[in-house]
C-alpha cells in the first residue's frame, strides 16, 4: 500500500496506535543482541508457552534494548487499564511467576523496576498516557519512569523509539509519529530543510563534530546532478554498540533521517553501511527498507512529490578505518578501505566523484525530530554551541554497562553516576572518551562537561563510548592493549601509521614485559608529533594520543615497569 | 594563474597543479619516494610532506597530492617538516635496512641509522605502490595489487599464483625504487626430469609474480623481441594487425619515400598514428621524412599517399 499524502499517514498512525492500545495484554521482550546474549529468546518462548497454558490472550512482541543492558532480559508488560511495568533480569524460569502475576493483577515484586504512566512522543511533543483506572496499589508504589535514577538525567531523541516499538513494524513506528517529519520536509523547499538543520546546531555525532547543516549546504551547492547520501553505520571501537542498538531497535528513524537528508541535498540514491558483524541489525534495516518501499517512502515520486530516492544496504566487512568517511566511500566503490586525501571533501567530490554527504547514523536519527519540532527546539537542548543529545555506551569498570542518551553539557561524572558509578570496591583512575582514538583522561577530568570543545581541549573525542578504568589497571598495559588494537586496524597506506604503530607497539610491549628503558619512553614521545603530522587520516593522527595522554597523566605506571626506577614493583 | 609562496619566495603557477609540481618547476627540491610524473599521486610514503598555511591554519600535507591554491604559504624545511621526514625515513630504514635508494634518501634527510629502540626487519618492499599504479595506469594490465591490510600488506598477484594477467613487460621492475622486483631473461629454460629433459626455450621470468612467459623471436632475423604476451597485449590495444609485432625493430618494413614523386602534401604525417613522419624542407621543397625509431610499420602512410610515393 502506498502512502501518498499526510492524511493517509495520519489515518495509518491513528489505526496503529489504536491497535496497540486496544490490545488487552502486550508483553514486550527486549531481544537486541544484549538481550539475546542473556537468552531473551528463551524468555520469549517460555512466556508464549505460559500465556497459552494459563489461557490468556497476549501480543508478545520483540523490541529493542531500552538501554538497560545490565538488566537484560528486560520485559515490559502493558495491560489494558494499567501503566506499563518494566521487569528486569527475567529469566525463562520466571515466566510462570510473571504470567501468574499478570493474571492475578499483581506485580512480580522482585523483578519489577519501574512503571510508566505515559509514553513520550518526541515527534509530536506530547505524552501518550496509559489508562490507569483500577490499577492496584502495588503498581502505584513502583517508582515512575521519570523518577527512576537511570532515566532521571537522560533525554531520548535519537533513541526515542528504541525499546518502545517493534522494530519490524513500520505501523508502530508511524504510531509514534514516524514519517511525519518526511511529509513536513517534502512540503517545504530543500533549502528550508537545510536551514532548519543549521538552526538546530546539530553537529556530526561521529566524533569530529562538523556542523551537519554546513555539510548539507556544501553538498547541495556543489555542481552536479547526481548526488549521494550515505549513512555511516560503521562501529569499530571495542565494547560499544550504539549503532547496533539503534538499528536493532528503531531502524526507521535512521532511514527517515536519510531520506530527509537526500531531499535536502538533492540526492537520488543513498547507501546504508552496516558491518556484517551485526547480522541482527542488518536483518532489521533490510526489513525496514522493504517496508518503506511498500509504503512509498522510498522509490519514485515519494508521497506524491517530484522527489525520487532509493537506498542500497552495503555490507561492510567492518574495518575500524572504514568509519572514516573517505575510507567508507572507497569501500562503497568496491575497493579496499583506504582513506583519501582531503580536499576535495566528500561533500564536493565523494562517491564516484559525485558530491556525497556521509552522516553518522546517530546524526541521521536526530533529523526527523529536528524537522518535526523545528531547529529552534533542538538548539534549546544541551549547551551553547553544543546543541542536542548524545548517545553514549557506558562500559569498563562500571556497575551497570548500559546505553544512555544525555543532553550535551552534563558532566562525565553525572553520566558515570547513571551507570551506578565505578564497580564496587574499586576507585576511579581514568576514563576514555571516544574509544581508543580519544586518549585517556585522568580521574579529575570527570568534572568536564560533555561538549565537543571541552573534551577536545582535554584531548579526548566526543565519540560514542565512555570507558571507566579503575585503579587495578596499569595505564602502560592499557596503552599496549590499544596499540595492539590499532596495529590490527591500520589500513597500511601511510608509512607513518603502518610502520609507526608497529614500532610503538613493540616499544610499549617491551616496557610492559619489564625489558624496556627510559629510551623507549623518550623515543615514543619523539615519535608522537611527526606521526600526527605525517599521517593522512584521523586514525593515524589519533594513535599517538594514547601514548601522550598516558605518559602525561600516568608516568608512574610506566616507571613501574622500568628496572631500577623508584616506582618499579 | 595563481600566486603561492614557497619558503618566502613568491611563485606564479597554473591552477590545478600540485604543490610538488609547482615546487619542482621552481627548482625547489622536495624529496619523494612514491611519486612519478606518469602516475596519479598516491601519498603513500609521506616523505614529500610540507607545511601549508592557509589563512590562519597551518597543517602538514603531502605535496604530491595537495593542490596549490592562491595565497597559500608553503614551507618545505621547517623543523616540523624535518621531523616528519626523519621519522618516515627512520621507519623505512628499520623496515628495509639494505636497499641503496632508501639509505641514500635517509642520508639526504639526515638519518644514517634507525634509532636504537627500533627492531630491524629485512624487508625490501617499502609499499610505495609505484609498481601497482604503473601496472594499472600505464600498462593497464592490472596484474598486481596490494594484498592483505595494515602491517601485513604486500604487493602480489592474485592468490600468489602464476598470473595470466601479467604480460611480463617488466614495467614494475623498472619503476621499483628498491629493485625488489626481479625480472630475468633466460635463453633456454630446461626442466630436467628423472627420465629426460624438456626444453621450454627462451623465457622471461617475473620472479615476484611467479610468472614465466615465452619470448617471441623476430620472424626475419631470429633475434628475441619481447615476451609473447606483451606483444599480443600491445597488438590488442593498438589499431595495428598483430603481424606487425612479429618483426623486431630493425627488421620492420619502414616506409621508403620516393622523393621524386612526393609532393609534400603532408597526408602521411597527419595520418601516422605514431607521429613518425614529418615534413622536412629540402632545397625549398617539402618532403616527407620517416623517423624509424617511432615507426611500427603499419602501412597507413602507404594507403593514404595520393601519389604512390611511399612503399
Amino acid at each position: 500500500m502506498k502512502v501518498t499524502n499526510a492524511k493517509d499517514l495520519k489515518t495509518l498512525g491513528t489505526q496503529a496506535r489504536k491497535r496497540m492500545s486496544d490490545a488487552a495484554l502486550r508483553i514486550q521482550v527486549g531481544t537486541s543482541t544484549c538481550g539475546l546474549a542473556r537468552r531473551a529468546d528463551l524468555v520469549k518462548k517460555a512466556l508464549e508457552a505460559e500465556v497459552q497454558k494459563q489461557d490468556l490472550k497476549a501480543d508478545i512482541v520483540e523490541v529493542g534494548c531500552n538501554g538497560m543492558c545490565y538488566q537484560e532480559p528486560v520485559v515490559d508488560v502493558i495491560q489494558q487499564g494499567r501503566p506499563k511495568i518494566t521487569y528486569g533480569a527475567v529469566s525463562a524460569d520466571k515466566a510462570a511467576a510473571l504470567v501468574t502475576a499478570i493474571k492475578t493483577g499483581s506485580v512480580l515484586q522482585e523483578h519489577a523496576l519501574f512503571r510508566t504512566d505515559s509514553e513520550e512522543n518526541i515527534i509530536a511533543g506530547e505524552a501518550i498516557p496509559y489508562a490507569a483506572d483500577g490499577a492496584p496499589q502495588a503498581i502505584g508504589d513502583l517508582p515512575e519512569y521519570r523518577a527512576y535514577p537511570f532515566y532521571q538525567k537522560q533525554q531520548k531523541i535519537a533513541l526515542r523509539n528504541v525499546g518502545l516499538i517493534n522494530p519490524e513494524s513500520i505501523d508502530e513506528y508511524i504510531a509514534f509519529g514516524g514519517y511525519i517529519a518526511l511529509v513536513k520536509a517534502l512540503a517545504i523547499p530543500a533549502t528550508q530543510v537545510i536551514q532548519e538543520v543549521v538552526t538546530s546546531g546539530l553537529r556530526g555525532r561521529g566524533g569530529a563534530g562538523f556542523p551537519t547543516g554546513t555539510k548539507w549546504k556544501t553538498c547541495s551547492e556543489a555542481a552536479g546532478d547526481i548526488k549521494y547520501v550515505v549513512a555511516n553505520g560503521s562501529e569499530g571501537d571495542p565494547d560499544i554498540g550504539m549503532h547496533r542498538s539503534m538499528m536493532e531497535g528503531d531502524p526507521h528513524s535512521v532511514l527517515e533521517g536519510l531520506i530527509i537528508a537526500a531531499y535536502a541535498v538533492g540526492a537520488s540514491k543513498g547507501f546504508i553501511y552496516v558491518s556484517t558483524h551485526y547480522p541482527a541489525a542488518l536483518a532489521k534495516i533490510r526489513e525496514a527498507v522493504r517496508q518503506a518501499r511498500d509504503y512509498g517512502f522510498l522509490g519514485k515520486n515519494i508521497l506524491g512529490s517530484a522527489f525520487s530516492f532509493d537506498v542500497v544496504i552495503d555490507e561492510g566487512s567492518g574495518g575500524y578505518v572504514c568509519g572514516e568517511e573517505t575510507a567508507l566511500i572507497t569501500t562503497l566503490e568496491g575497493r579496499f578501505g583506504e582513506p583519501r586525501p582531503r580536499p576535495p571533501f566528500p561533500a564536493q567530490k565523494g562517491l564516484w566523484g559525485r558530491p556525497t554527504v556521509v552522516n553518522n547514523l546517530e546524526t541521521l536519527a536526530m533529523v526527523p525530530a529536528i524537522i518535526a519540532r523545528g531547529g529552534k527546539w533542538y538548539s534549546g537542548i544541551g549547551s551553547k554551541g553544543n546543541a542536542g543529545t548524545k548517545v553514549i555506551s557506558l562500559n569498563g569498570s562500571i556497575s551497570r554497562s548500559c546505553l544512555v542518551e544525555v543532553p550535551l553539557g552534563i558532566t562525565l561524572e553525572e553520566i558515570i553516576a547513571i551507570g551506578g558509578g565505578v564497580t564496587a570496591g574499586r576507585n576511579l583512575k581514568a576514563v576514555t572518551m571516544g574509544g581508543p582514538s580519544g586518549g585517556v583522561l585522568p580521574a579529575q577530568s570527570i568534572k568536564l562537561p560533555l561538549t565537543y570543545d571541552d573534551l577536545g581541549k582535554a584531548g579526548a573525542i566526543l565519540g560514542s563510548g565512555l570507558t571507566v578504568i579503575d585503579d587495578s589497571v596499569n595505564m602502560a598495559d592499557l596503552a599496549n592493549y590499544f596499540l595492539t588494537f590499532f596495529k590490527e586496524e591500520t589500513c597500511g597506506k601511510c608509512t607513518t601509521c603502518r610502520e609507526g604503530v608497529k614500532k610503538m607497539c613493540e616499544l610499549v610491549g617491551e616496557l610492559c614485559q619489564g625489558q624496556g628503558s627510559r629510551e623507549n619512553i623518550a623515543l615514543l614521545e619523539r615519535m608522537a608529533q611527526p606521526m600526527i603530522d605525517g599521517s593522512l587520516c584521523a586514525l593515524g593522527k589519533t594513535i599517538p594520543a594514547v601514548i601522550t595522554s598516558t605518559l602525561k597523566h600516568f608516568a608512574a605506571d610506566y616507571n613501574h615497569y622500568i628496572k631500577g626506577s623508584p616506582a618499579a614493583g | 594563474m595563481i600566486t603561492i609562496t614557497i619558503n618566502g619566495k613568491k611563485i606564479q603557477a597554473e591552477e590545478g597543479r600540485t604543490i610538488l609540481e609547482v615546487a619542482q618547476a621552481a627548482g625547489i627540491h622536495i624529496p619523494t619516494l612514491c611519486s612519478n610524473d606518469a602516475l596519479e599521486p598516491a601519498g603513500n610514503c609521506r616523505l614529500c610532506s610540507v607545511e601549508v598555511t592557509q589563512g590562519n591554519r597551518t597543517t602538514i600535507e603531502t605535496s604530491c597530492n595537495y593542490l596549490a591554491q592562491d595565497g597559500m604559504k608553503i614551507a618545505t624545511d621547517t623543523e616540523r617538516v624535518k621531523e616528519v621526514r626523519k621519522l618516515v625515513m627512520e621507519l623505512l630504514l628499520a623496515r628495509c635496512p639494505n636497499p641503496k635508494k632508501i639509505k641514500d634518501i635517509a642520508a639526504e634527510v639526515g638519518v644514517t641509522a634507525p634509532p636504537e629502540g627500533f627492531s630491524l626487519e629485512n624487508e625490501y618492499c617499502i609499499l610505495c605502490g609505484l609498481c601497482v599504479r604503473t601496472c594499472a595506469e600505464v600498462v593497464q594490465a592490472n596484474a598486481i595489487d596490494f594484498e592483505g591490510s595494515g602491517i601485513n600488506k604486500k604487493v602480489a598477484v592474485p592468490f600468489d599464483e602464476s598470473s595470466k594477467e601479467c604480460i611480463a613487460c617488466g614495467s614494475c621492475a623498472f619503476v621499483c625504487p628498491t629493485q625488489v622486483i626481479k625480472m630475468h631473461n633466460f635463453d633456454n629454460v630446461q626442466i630436467v626430469y628423472a627420465d629426460g629433459e624438456e626444453n621450454l626455450g627462451a623465457q622471461r621470468l617475473m620472479q615476484n609474480w611467479k610468472t614465466e612467459v615465452p619470448i617471441q623471436f623476430c620472424k626475419s632475423c631470429g633475434n628475441p623481441i619481447a615476451p609473447e604476451r606483451q606483444l599480443t597485449w600491445l597488438g590488442n590495444k593498438m589499431i595495428f594487425p598483430p603481424e606487425m609485432f612479429n618483426l623486431c625493430q630493425t627488421c620492420r618494413n619502414y616506409p621508403k619515400i620516393d622523393e621524386e614523386i612526393c609532393m609534400g602534401c603532408g597526408q602521411c604525417c597527419d595520418n601516422c598514428p605514431c607521429c613518425a613522419l614529418e615534413l622536412k624542407e629540402e632545397k625549398g621543397e617539402f618532403k616527407s621524412f620517416c623517423y624509424t625509431n617511432n615507426c611500427t610499420g603499419c602501412r597507413i602512410c602507404e594507403d593514404v599517399c595520393p601519389r604512390v610515393a611511399i612503399s
